[in-house]
């Protein structure tokens, strides 16, 4: 009994030490991820890597609509809204979102910054995943690069509204992105204007890759970026030729009569609209329930100022915004979006649409000094919201009357969607003249954000370089 | 049999049925028959202590074959039958159990060793090997079962508190199950590879909480439960803490933060015993904190409202312009005010013949919490430990196996974290119908998080079979075999009741699951050889280690459920979502070996080593050595001491150095992967899961120690002083990265190095003897240093704001404060680099936060049958003050504590805190973020008090009990500190401290 014992002691003692032997037991790969080399050794796990630059951008809440996202902050640092919601951490930062007197810790609004540039570095990983691989073919390759270079352009877009001076990343080695200084804006919309035109070229000319649904990028999205990049750079003329090729193809693009029917997810009217996952389902987007409300106000409302902008006649007053009263007083909330609820889905977030390309086509003939066309054009928005011409024979309408038309309408056009109107009060340099009389705190630093506290403390680079008045 | 069932007779409270059964598969099994008998034999003796030969009381004496058993009398004396050969054993409370084996003799006199840490001949558990006190050359201290089992706590590691010169424990929540800060002198990495590898007899342990961030994080603050909650403290022989090269050595690449060896009890065998400990306690917050009253906090808030020149509006200020400003809540005694209950049951038995011993036991462990509402925390332990050795001594075999299942059932969020900021004015929680109270969503309701509930449930399985065989007479091989498997299933239901009001509209009821796991498997052949000659003593040791360990986290939210009653149920969600999904695979493998030389216990030179594989590194950095050499020097035993042997009667001098690593960072880290993502366009998609590093390496630590050991006047007098110094190289970190790169974060090896250095005094003796009265001390007292030894470009990095090159690890930088301006009441801040503008350049004040010495103070004192133990815990430390935890200024809508009513008022006040003010402003906030946050947190405390009272022999007997010891057990009883929040041990006031614990019970052996 004993030497049996003994033997079996024996033997399972000389097998373990033989087992050290193994190398490939040491071999461990992981179970839900696969290596960068297998994603981009086809086309199939390609793809599902440039929709991860989409569902990120879903995931991070700042493209999202959402009470996190660019839209929705913008807003409150401008004249559209006014926050209510006043209780711990999060109150307090709404408080000063809203009041322009932000912190570089504010930690609400700091994910604004990383989540951009996470899509800048996920674009950049797809670019270089894809460039110059053998497994892939060359067009889908290419094709491929040009989606994630597009939406690159898209980050830096917010970057340097709502910054200025950012750090240019191009590539993805940390050594040397870590150490990058602010590159100069005419820098940054160099770069943009270089990805957005190479979208433009390579992308198809149809929403094919996404099934006809317009939920992903194509040559039109690039071009109706590249016009609103060229109308902020003062490029009239060729703000004006992009968005004549958006306006000049309504069998693809046209106004939607239905105000109601805007933001659905069958718009034609939409150029680029983000579809919302909620796990494997798609949902509406979030502005609907961010911004409707009924009693009192909890968190945002829209400001009197705003509701008053609107011209009596005017549809998108009684279609696109909402009352609510609390037996004292009346509130008001944006309703372009109507959906409340996840389930049925249909509504989807729009980040571009036509709407826009007509404010920017009628603002750059107006630079250019082609007052009548840009007259018709406006006169073409106006009436679809119920709104006669602006030509009035008494007078004769000259360009500063005119632009000051045209930023009235974006005004009550785009409220509350995707940073316009925080944009053009600052591109339009009328910021502090609009902004000083309603916001006490109101200094004419606050009309960039602060770059987060982090940023500055990990980059030696940029020690220091702070925007002016953090 | 007969005391068996007057057991059952005499206690049969609820919670022992679980036990009960384990009781009963004992007697079914009907282990424990009685040996042959031989010739009978009457033997008589005297017991006396080995210390100073005076007699022992009390003492039983065991004949295991005869299954007789006596008891000394007052002057040692005893009387036992039994028969030829057999064997007798001695057991006494303070004393170590004495075996007599093959009893021919009728007179047996026996001296027993006091059972003190401090003794030479004391056991120490080394983990590959054991060793003694005397003949040690690292640095290895023990925690004895005693100490262990004499302190009213759930979870073993509390009990290490001060009790281990170099060690560092605190308790991160006073919630049922929270977790520990346990440091094994410092911290030697920046990243977060702290903690000290566990090992729970023989088989490693986990140090990562088993609970699941997305449900428990607001329970625990997101320091999750603690993975030793699995084992009951009284399952525990002995916990020993290697800290030095030579003891730490020979586990490698996980040895670098010090070892904590972990050992449950075994059998002793001898007769049938059946031990029943049964403890319940009253437990509560210690402390209150001293906060505002209704009257002030208006009179602050009006105060603040006046000096914004602001009219206060609904919005601003609900709480003057809605609230019933009449109404006065002391919300620290609604919240965390109560008193919680703690019941604890421990059955054991034990016995076993000559050559085979058992030992099985049950616990059972309930607790309620302070918090209002029916919560409580449950632990179901059992253990088994069976060994066995062959006729011949030759074959030795052990198996044990600790088996526990825990439940807790606690609300979703730590009350404490709203206690500090409810204002005393606010509503009432309930209504008028009887719901909770939100007044219009003018504030959150604080029993709206009694509304969340928090379920995990956890079973745990550690077992171990190990075998050695002396197959030649000098060498012996053997194997252990281990395996772990631990798993807790959670959630935390957030029902649309416990939401404020206005977000009903948005939200549906949900309910986050988490499921993890953690298992292992470890196969640990190894020979071992020894020879004895005049040449001295030499003792080989070779084996390996072969480790497959896996940890599994699985998140899933579920959403949308019609009805509160069903949210424990997955299935019932409209919407599932699986927010985590991990399988984390990690191998490793190794060949360890020692070498022991010791010329008559004199000279004594151990070598010890490591060869290292970790599957956390790419293929070609994976393998490593590690290794230590350690000295000691007996010097008393020389013969030029004999003269003065009388003044030092042990002396020792003993030094070690070597190499261990690190490699506690994630697995496969070295690989570029992608992972699924969310779903776009009907597909889900992938995305890159990091910024991978294929050059990770270990992080190594070179341990440097020399101690001097010695006693005096025949020991009584004990006197250790340890002095290390632990560099760090090669550092391991998760390196912050800007955000412009994409990650916040990547692994990376940086050429930085830390180091540790301290001295460790442990003073301890004999105060007093007289007569029945004995009184013992032991003190000790750890001085420990960090700093940061160099860090290349550390100013290009961006460490630069955090760290500083010579100064320790645990600084932060931090805005100087300069005082409340008299003429305007704001707070100045010093502009350090004059550019007008408080910026984070002008963060350059370093201030320390952590321990400059800490220790513990033990004094028992026994009388005849009462003992009592008092232990001090003490730590001279700097960290946050109690108002850096007020992120609301004062004047804002939040409590206060009383200190802030000495604020500016008016032009050329002096006081220690700005005006009040309704508005958060940026000088408050970079306050809060200066030196005027930083500040003396030491603390004095009365950790434990035991005191137990044992029942004359005379009246036990009539019991039918061999002993019967009733005690009193209390823990954090007292706190001298100038730290004004709840918890100076760990200065935080957003977690339940602590608790304050009152424990009676009793123990007794049938």
């Amino acid at each position: 009994m004993i030497m049996k014992a003994k033997n079996i002691l024996l033997v399972v003692t000389l097998v373990s030490f033989t087992l050290g032997s193994c190398d490939r037991f040491m071999d461990v790969t992981p179970r839900n991820a696969i290596t960068k080399k297998n994603v981009f050794a086809d086309e199939h796990t390609a793809n599902a890597a440039i929709l991860g630059l989409y569902a990120y951008m879903n995931a991070s809440g700042v493209f999202d609509g959402s009470g996190t996202s660019i839209g929705f902050f913008t807003a409150l640092s401008s004249d559209e809204l006014v926050n209510y919601y006043a209780v711990g951490q999060l109150g307090q930062d709404r408080g000063q979102l809203n009041g322009n007197n932000l912190t570089a810790g504010t930690a609400l609004v700091s994910p604004v910054w990383n989540s951009l540039y996470q899509l800048v570095y996920r674009a950049n990983d797809v670019i270089e995943g894809v460039t110059g691989n053998p497994d892939i073919p060359a067009l889908t390759a290419d094709r491929i690069a040009a989606e994630a270079t597009f939406l690159r352009g898209f980050a830096y877009f917010y970057l340097v509204n709502l910054y200025g001076r950012v750090p240019l990343v191009l590539q993805t080695d940390y050594r040397q992105n870590a150490s990058l200084p602010r590159s100069p804006t005419a820098a940054i919309y160099a770069q943009i204007v270089s990805d957005l035109k190479r979208a433009q070229a390579v992308l198809p000319a149809d929403y094919s890759l996404s099934g006809g649904r317009r939920i992903r990028a194509n040559a039109w999205v690039a071009t109706a970026l590249l016009a609103r990049v060229y109308l902020y750079t003062g490029a009239w003329a060729n703000a004006e030729a992009e968005a004549v090729k958006l306006i000049g193809n309504p069998s693809l693009f046209t106004l939607s009569e239905d105000l109601n029917a805007v933001f659905m997810r069958d718009s034609k009217e939409s150029i680029w609209q983000m579809s919302r996952y909620s796990g494997s389902a798609e949902v509406n987007s979030a502005e609907g329930r961010v911004f409707i409300f009924s009693g009192r106000p909890g968190s945002v409302a829209l400001h009197n100022k705003m509701t008053d902008a609107f011209e009596s006649e005017d549809k998108r007053k009684t279609a696109w915004v909402g009352k609510a009263t609390d037996g004292e007083n009346a509130y008001w909330y944006p309703y372009k979006y109507k959906a409340t609820t996840d389930l049925p889905s249909t509504e989807n977030s729009t980040v571009l649409r036509l709407a826009e390309q007509y404010l920017i086509l009628a603002e750059a003939k107006c630079q250019l000094g082609k007052i009548d066309e840009s007259i018709a054009i406006l006169d073409e928005l106006r009436q679809r919201a119920g709104l006669g011409t602006i030509r009035n024979p008494s007078f004769a309408i000259n360009e500063e009357w005119l632009l000051g038309r045209i930023a009235q309408e974006r005004l009550v056009e785009l409220f509350t969607e995707w940073g316009h109107r925080w944009f053009d009060l600052k591109r339009t340099e009328r910021v502090d003249e609009v902004l000083a009389p309603i916001k006490p705190h109101w200094k004419p630093t606050a009309q960039l954000y602060p770059i987060p506290e982090n940023q500055l403390l990990t980059n030696p680079a940029m020690s220091g370089d702070q925007n002016g008045g953090y | 049999m007969k005391q068996n069932l007057r057991f059952r007779g005499c206690y049969c409270p609820k919670q022992i049925q679980p036990i009960y059964l384990l009781f009963m598969v004992f007697l079914l099994t009907g282990v424990g028959g009685k040996g042959a008998f031989g010739q009978s034999l009457q033997i008589a003796g005297k017991v006396t202590s080995a210390s100073d030969g005076s007699p022992i009381a009390g003492a039983t004496v065991w004949a295991p074959w005869s299954e007789q058993k006596a008891v000394t009398d007052r002057d040692g004396l005893y009387r036992i039958a039994t028969v030829l050969t057999d064997s007798l054993i001695f057991k006494c409370i303070g004393y170590q159990t004495k075996v007599v084996v093959g009893v021919t003799e009728t007179e047996v006199n026996v001296m027993m060793l006091p059972d003190t840490n401090m003794l030479e001949e004391v056991v120490l558990n080394a983990g590959y090997y054991s060793t003694t006190r005397k003949v040690s050359t690292g640095s290895i201290a023990r925690v004895d079962g005693r100490v262990i089992a004499q302190q009213p706590v759930s979870n073993p590691i509390a009990t290490l508190a001060g009790r281990v010169a170099g060690l560092e424990v605190s308790q991160l929540s006073g919630t049922p199950g929270g977790n520990f800060n346990v440091r094994i002198r410092g911290i030697g990495s920046i990243g977060n590879g702290n903690e000290p590898l566990y090992i729970i007899n023989g088989i490693p342990y986990t140090s990562t909480p088993l609970s699941s961030d997305r449900t428990s994080s607001a329970v625990y603050g997101g320091r999750g439960s603690s993975p030793l909650n699995a084992l009951n403290p009284q399952d525990i022989v002995s916990i020993e803490v290697l800290k030095d090269a030579d003891a730490t050595s020979i586990y490698g690449s996980r040895g670098a933060n010090g070892v904590i060896l972990i050992t449950t009890k075994t059998g002793e065998g001898g007769p049938v015993r059946i031990g029943l400990t049964a403890r319940g306690s009253v437990n509560n917050v210690e402390k209150r904190l001293d906060l505002l009253s209704a009257s002030q906090y208006l009179g602050m808030r009006r105060e603040a409202f006046r000096n914004d020149g602001m009219v206060p509006d609904r919005y601003s200020a609900p709480d003057l312009l809605l609230w019933d400003t009449l109404r006065s809540t002391d919300w620290q005694k609604e919240l965390i005010g109560g008193n919680a209950s703690a019941s604890d049951v421990q059955l054991s038995i034990e016995g076993g013949t000559g050559k085979t011993r058992f030992l099985m036991s049950g616990g059972y462990r309930t607790e309620t919490t302070v918090f209002p509402g029916d919560h409580s925390d449950r632990r179901i332990s059992s253990s088994m430990a069976l060994n066995h050795t062959s006729a011949d001594g030759r074959l030795e075999i052990g198996w044990n196996v600790n088996l526990s299942g825990g439940g807790s059932n606690l609300p979703g969020r730590d009350l404490s974290s709203v206690v500090i900021n409810l204002p005393p004015v606010a509503p009432p929680i309930h209504g008028d119908d009887g719901g909770l109270n939100w007044a219009e969503d003018t504030w959150i309701n604080p029993l709206s998080y009694l509304l969340q509930e928090y379920r995990a449930d956890s079973r745990n399985l550690i077992t171990g079979l190990h075998a050695d065989y002396r197959i030649l007479r000098r060498l012996r091989i053997g194997t252990r075999v281990g395996y772990t498997d631990l798993a807790m299933k959670s959630h935390v239901t957030t029902p649309l009741r416990s939401q404020p009001i206005l977000y009903r509209q948005f939200l549906q009821n949900y309910t986050n699951f988490g499921d993890n796991g953690f298992s292992n498997l470890l196969v640990e052949p190894q020979m071992n050889w020894d020879s004895e000659s005049r040449i001295g003593k030499f003792q080989l040791l070779a084996g390996g280690t072969l480790l497959m360990q896996n940890s599994t986290f699985l998140n899933h939210f579920g959403n949308g459920y019609a009805q509160e009653g069903l949210m424990k149920s997955l299935s019932q969600a409209a919407s599932i979502m699986v927010t985590n999904d991990l399988y984390n695979q990690y191998r490793y493998l190794a060949a360890y070996g020692r070498i022991n030389y010791n010329y008559e216990d004199r000279y004594i030179i151990n070598i010890t080593g490591r060869r290292d594989g970790s599957s956390r590194f790419a293929p070609e950095n994976r393998y490593r050595s590690f290794g230590a050499v350690g000295v000691a020097w007996n010097f008393a035993g020389e013969r030029i001491f004999e003269t003065i042997r009388q003044v030092v009667s042990r002396g020792k001098i003993r030094g070690s150095y070597g190499l261990t690593g690190n490699d506690q960072l994630g697995d496969y880290l070295y690989m570029n992967t992608y992972r699924s993502a969310g779903i776009y366009q009907g597909i889900r998609s992938l995305e890159p899961y990091q910024i991978y590093n294929p050059e990770l390496e270990w992080e190594s630590n070179r341990k440097l120690e020399i101690a001097l050991e010695t006693g005096f006047f025949r020991d009584r007098i004990a006197l250790n002083l340890n002095w290390y110094r632990n560099r760090s190289a090669n550092q391991l970190v998760n390196y912050p990265l800007p955000a412009n790169v994409g990650f916040a974060s990547m692994n990376l090896n940086i050429p930085a190095g830390i180091e540790n250095s301290g001295l460790e005094v442990e003073l301890g003796g004999r105060v007093l003897r007289s007569g029945r009265l004995q009184w013992r001390s032991d003190l000790n007292i750890s001085v420990p240093r960090n700093r940061l030894l160099d860090f290349p470009n550390l100013e290009l990095s961006s460490y630069a704001s955090q760290y500083v090159v010579g100064k320790p690890m645990t600084i932060a930088m931090l805005y100087g404060f300069v005082g409340v301006d008299s003429e305007t009441g704001e707070i100045m801040i010093r502009d350090r680099n004059g550019d007008g503008a408080i910026s984070v350049a002008d963060k350059t004040v370093p201030r320390f936060s952590g321990r400059y010495f800490h220790g513990g103070w033990n004094n028992s004192f026994s009388f005849g049958d009462f003992s009592v133990d008092l232990f001090l815990h003490f730590s001279k430390q700097d960290g946050q003050t109690f108002m850096s935890t007020y992120m609301v200024q004062p004047g804002g809508m939040s409590n206060q504590p009383v200190s802030v009513m000495d604020r500016w008022r008016k032009s050329g006040d002096e006081g220690d805190f700005p005006k009040f003010s309704s508005q958060p402003t940026a000088a408050y906030a970079n306050w809060l973020l200066s030196d005027a946050g930083n500040g003396d947190v030491s603390f004095l405390r009365l950790k434990n008090v035991a005191v137990n009272y044992r029942l004359p022999p005379t009246w036990t007997k009539n019991l039918g009990l061999q002993q019967l010891v009733i005690f009193f057990q209390g823990q954090n009883l007292w706190t001298l500190t100038r730290y004004k929040g709840l918890d100076a041990e760990f200065p935080n006031d957003f977690f339940l401290p602590a608790l304050r614990s009152f424990t009676g019970g009793v123990r007794l052996t049938i």
